[in-house]
């Protein structure tokens, strides 16, 4: 018996020292993403100042917008796109096979007719069935296609699309107007530039018009709040600080730029899989690596796109279990990265991490929990020990949180209202008290469903849109 | 001789207030409004004499509202002379400007006196 | 260890509990202090920025002098807003306009900010420091030789800048050193070569001769890799010089017919229709025929059919006939348009027998609607 809680003692604290790690390694995250914020924010400035970059004789974009059941925002979203500013970029709506009036609204509303347009079918995806253009809107086009999900989708619009690079957005994603060129000048710095993600902002509680945000506030449920926190934390910093080190392995599929040539020399979205935002840049890296080929994979801190976050705990949890499932597959497929020198700092530091801290925490955090219990009735541990827990636990993450609100006042500081400021800090606390802890238990069925075999999308239900004014 | 009243849509502020001192300087009537619903809508409630339209504006661009105007039955667009101002100076966007309707078409960056020969050509037409 | 952290565990989470609240009220306050400020300078900041534009508008029109444009600047801030504007305007406007700007660059404080960022450790520093020379009327040539230094640095921004300062103030030598750093630094944008070929185009007072000759001597050099030989066979072509006309024919008729890269061949092709003379025109279109249509680069076939196309003679019809087979979709696109430039030839009746009909209709449909007015 002795012996038996001895051995749960050792757990405790090896549950307590991972909780540390984490959580400080976190932290050191943070601050190289300061570092690289800054540098980010000075590089941009330059280009402004010269004529180092005129987007007039550049690259070319092509913006791909999947659509799926989208007849309530669709219009609004494209009028959207269609008014960047950008000279010479196209819009491509793919309407995966949607099931209500999506595509009859779009060829209403802004007259569209087929076209003939060769597509060569250089990515497998489901068959298109048209393609529609416009003499009004001489840069948009619609592709309506047979349904077969986001990765397909996005294939068939890499397909159809004939300009250098291409900008994958989601169908509720709000673009800020300046935000292609500024995603450009990462293309401009370095011609070997193959991917860049930018940031994710939460939307919620803003109001917006005529495409544009006008005011940033914090949004009014409890739920959007914790995640705006959240997104601050591990979007906006938690990516930037992997910039710092050359081994940013997401970029959100809400929003990131593409060299078109470099994602069909890799083959394009992967259609078995949930998490194909991810596993495309991590394809990618592995390519060029394999290769031995100079490239880059960069994330910017300023263009910013704005987000409908869930307000549903359920449809968060939907939407978590598949982030987690898409986490596991990525790392999976491409195990033989992990730890391979071959692969850098991508392989010895970016991934192990992930696979320590994002992966496998939900496991070790929850049942470290149970064990804390069981321990402190058995008398394994005393209550000295469960404080420490509890600091580790919970306090450090508070910390954690509170210096990402630090962070933003720091450098972005978009949200105007000192009252949004506290309740930024007050739901950093809250974050770490409870959502955390059920954040861990969503990416713990995640991570089963995984090992269970689950592929589905599940449900994602749309308000009527954050965007309108 | 009244003057003649000029309608600037330009979200650039700079090249706006050039604009605007340099037209009141030479003593024309000139309003100035920054995006592109304000645009259509002074255009339709006010009727200027000219309209002088940036293409890439908040909202809707001049293209739009050019549209917009020649598709609304209750308006006549030739009434209203149009000159398009921009940094979108492809082919392509010239060709659009002057088949919807623009009499001249001003690539950025561009020249202030010529810009404002042009004008004056455009108004005496 | 353990037992440490046990019997201090108490003191531990106090300590980071304190932290916590330390930096919670660090974040609170500076939120506060940082509003409030940012409020106040914002109105000033706001009322100056008023007044400045007002006063460069002014200036620029020629309504007013520097002097007077000086007496509303007081300090280092207001230098900021008005190099904010100046940026804001240049890129807007042109001619007599622009060069009045350029005189606002000329004030003292200016020229001793962006000096002293000059020899500032820092990259970007150096590279905004170079830029600002570029847009300098005058100039302490003192500067010039470690400037000169600079556009030999891999980082792209910092040799680009110094370039383009170089260029503007530097003499032919150093015009040609800048420039051939430059081409040899495969991390710059092919953009940015452009620009700089541009501004020394427009500092040699419009003389196309100088470019073009400082563009065939890098030619002749024969030392840059593919895609930058390409880029100023580009560049000598859109000169349209007829000088230069005759050294690209010469140098398409003698550059080896096996190539490693498609850029050079492809770019060349793209230009012979400009520059073939009614002796050379045979040999151009002859080598086309026989070297380039059957490469193993779609990009250089293509650029064939474009070309067979603008010469418009009638021993290249086959081949393009040929063409419409071809593996590639824009070579069979473009052979297809080549084609229907002939007098007398209609679509309709050029369709090769054994082509499937979707592959048709596609290729039909794609040459209608280039041809078709969109707008």
């Amino acid at each position: 018996m002795d012996l038996f809680l001895k051995i749960l003692l050792y757990i405790n604290v090896f549950v307590f020292i991972y909780f540390v790690f984490v959580n400080v390694s976190y932290i050191t995250l943070l601050y190289f993403s300061y570092v690289q914020t800054k540098r980010s924010r000075k590089e941009s400035k330059i280009f402004r100042l010269s004529g180092l970059f005129d987007s007039r004789l550049y690259k070319s974009i092509s913006i791909l917008a999947p659509a799926y059941n989208e007849e309530e925002s669709i219009i609004e979203s494209t009028r959207a796109l269609l008014n960047l500013e950008f000279t010479d970029y196209e819009v491509i709506v793919v309407n995966d096979g949607s099931k209500d009036e999506t595509l009859a609204k779009l060829i209403d509303n802004f007259k569209l007719k087929k076209i003939d347009r060769y597509i060569p079918n250089e990515l497998n995806c489901e068959p298109i069935k048209a393609v529609y253009g416009s003499r009004h809107y001489p840069n948009l086009f619609v592709v309506d296609k047979e349904n077969g999900r986001k990765a397909d989708a996005l294939n068939a619009g890499i397909n159809v699309s004939r300009k250098d690079l291409i900008c994958a957005v989601d169908s509720d994603t709000l673009l800020e107007p300046t935000v292609l060129q500024q995603m450009l000048m990462a293309f401009v710095a370095n011609p070997n530039t193959v991917a860049v993600g930018g940031v994710v902002r939460v939307a919620n509680g803003c109001t917006f018009n005529l495409g544009e945000v006008q005011k940033v506030n914090t949004p009014k449920t409890h739920i959007a709040r914790i995640q705006a926190v959240e997104y601050l934390r591990s979007f906006l910093f938690g990516r930037t600080g992997w910039d710092y080190f050359d081994s940013l392995l997401i970029i959100s599929g809400a929003f990131g730029v593409f060299d078109r040539e470099s994602v069909i020399k890799v083959g394009g979205y992967l259609h078995d899989t949930v998490g194909e935002d991810m596993e495309l840049v991590v394809r990618l890296h592995r390519y060029y690596r394999d290769r031995d080929e100079k490239y880059r994979i960069r994330f910017l801190p300023e263009p910013v796109c704005w987000t409908e976050v869930p307000e549903s705990w359920s449809v968060l949890g939907r939407q978590r279990n598949r982030w987690q499932r898409g986490l596991a597959d990525t790392l999976w497929r491409h195990r033989k990265m992990m730890l391979n020198p071959k692969y850098g700092s991508l392989g010895m530091l970016a991934m192990p991490f992930f696979l320590m801290v994002e992966l496998l925490s939900p496991i070790i955090e929850l049942s470290g929990y149970v064990l804390l219990a069981v321990s402190l009735y058995l008398g394994a541990i005393n209550v000295q020990f469960a404080l420490l827990f509890f600091t580790a636990a919970v306090l450090l993450g508070m910390i954690l949180s509170v210096l990402s609100v630090m962070l933003e006042e720091l450098t972005f500081r978009r949200y105007d209202r000192m009252r949004d400021v506290l309740i930024l800090i007050l739901y950093a606390f809250l974050e770490n008290f409870g959502y955390r802890q059920i954040h861990a238990w969503w990416r713990l069925k995640g991570l089963i469903d995984f090992l269970k075999g689950n592929k589905s999308w599940g449900e994602m239900t749309r308000s009527k849109g954050t965007f309108s004014s | 001789m009244s003057k003649e009243r000029i309608l600037l849509v330009e979200d650039e502020e700079m090249t706006a207030r050039l604009i605007l001192y340099r037209l009141k300087g030479l003593g024309y009537d000139v309003e100035h409004v920054k995006d592109g619903v304000s645009g259509l809508e002074k255009i339709k409630t006010t009727k200027p004499d000219l309209v002088v339209l940036d293409v890439m504006l908040p909202g809707i661009s001049g293209f739009e509202i050019l549209q917009d105007l020649e598709e609304d039955e209750d308006f006549d667009l030739s009434l209203i002379k149009v000159i398009m101002l921009t940094s979108k100076s492809r082919a392509e966007d010239v060709s659009r400007g002057f088949g919807l309707g623009a009499m001249e078409y001003v690539p950025k960056p561009f020249k202030m006196d010529e810009f404002i020969l042009r004008l004056k050509r455009v108004l005496k037409s | 260890m353990i037992d440490y952290l046990q019997t201090h565990a108490i003191t531990i989470m106090m300590v980071v509990v304190l932290m916590l609240a330390a930096i919670s009220a660090m974040v609170l306050i500076g939120a506060l202090y940082s509003r409030w400020i940012l409020n106040v300078t914002k109105r000033n900041r706001g009322r100056k920025k008023e007044k400045l534009s007002e006063c460069v508008i002014q200036f620029i029109s020629g309504d007013i002098e520097v002097d007077e444009v000086q007496q509303i600047i007081h300090v280092e801030e207001d230098y900021r807003i008005l190099l904010e504007i100046i940026n804001d305007l240049s890129s807007k406007i042109d001619g007599p306009e622009k060069e009045r700007i350029a005189d606002l660059l000329e004030m003292e404080p200016i020229k001793n900010y962006y000096t002293s960022r000059f020899y500032s450790k820092n990259r970007l520093e150096q590279a905004k420091a170079c830029l600002y020379f570029a847009r300098q009327k005058s100039f302490h040539y003192s500067f010039l030789p470690k400037v000169l230094e600079y556009t030999a640095v891999d980082y792209p921004m910092l040799s680009y800048a110094a370039a383009m300062a170089v260029i503007v103030h530097g003499n032919e030598d150093q015009k040609r050193k800048a420039l051939k750093n430059q081409l040899l630094n495969e991390d710059l944008s092919d953009q940015a070569i452009n620009d700089l070929f541009v501004e020394y185009q427009n500092i040699s007072d419009g003389e196309l001769k100088e470019e073009v000759d400082i563009i065939m001597g890098f030619l002749k050099e024969n030392s840059y890799s593919p895609a930058r030989t390409a880029l100023l066979i580009k560049t000598l072509g859109e000169l349209n010089y007829h000088e230069s006309a005759e050294f690209l024919v010469q140098k398409f008729l003698s550059i080896p017919a096996e190539q490693e890269y498609p850029d050079v061949p492809r770019t060349l092709i793209n230009y012979m229709p400009v520059f073939a003379t009614s002796e050379n025109e045979e040999e151009i279109l002859n080598r086309i025929h026989t070297d380039y249509s059957v490469s193993t680069f779609s990009s250089v076939r293509e650029a064939c059919a474009k070309a067979m196309g603008m010469f418009m003679k009638d021993v290249s019809k086959p081949i393009l006939m040929w063409m419409l087979y071809d593996k590639d979709f824009y070579v069979r696109f473009y052979a297809a348009k080549s084609l229907v430039q002939f007098p007398g030839v209609e679509l309709s009746s050029i369709k090769p027998e054994d082509m499937e009909d979707k592959m048709w209709n596609e290729l039909v449909g794609e040459v209608e609607m280039a041809n078709e007015q969109i707008y």
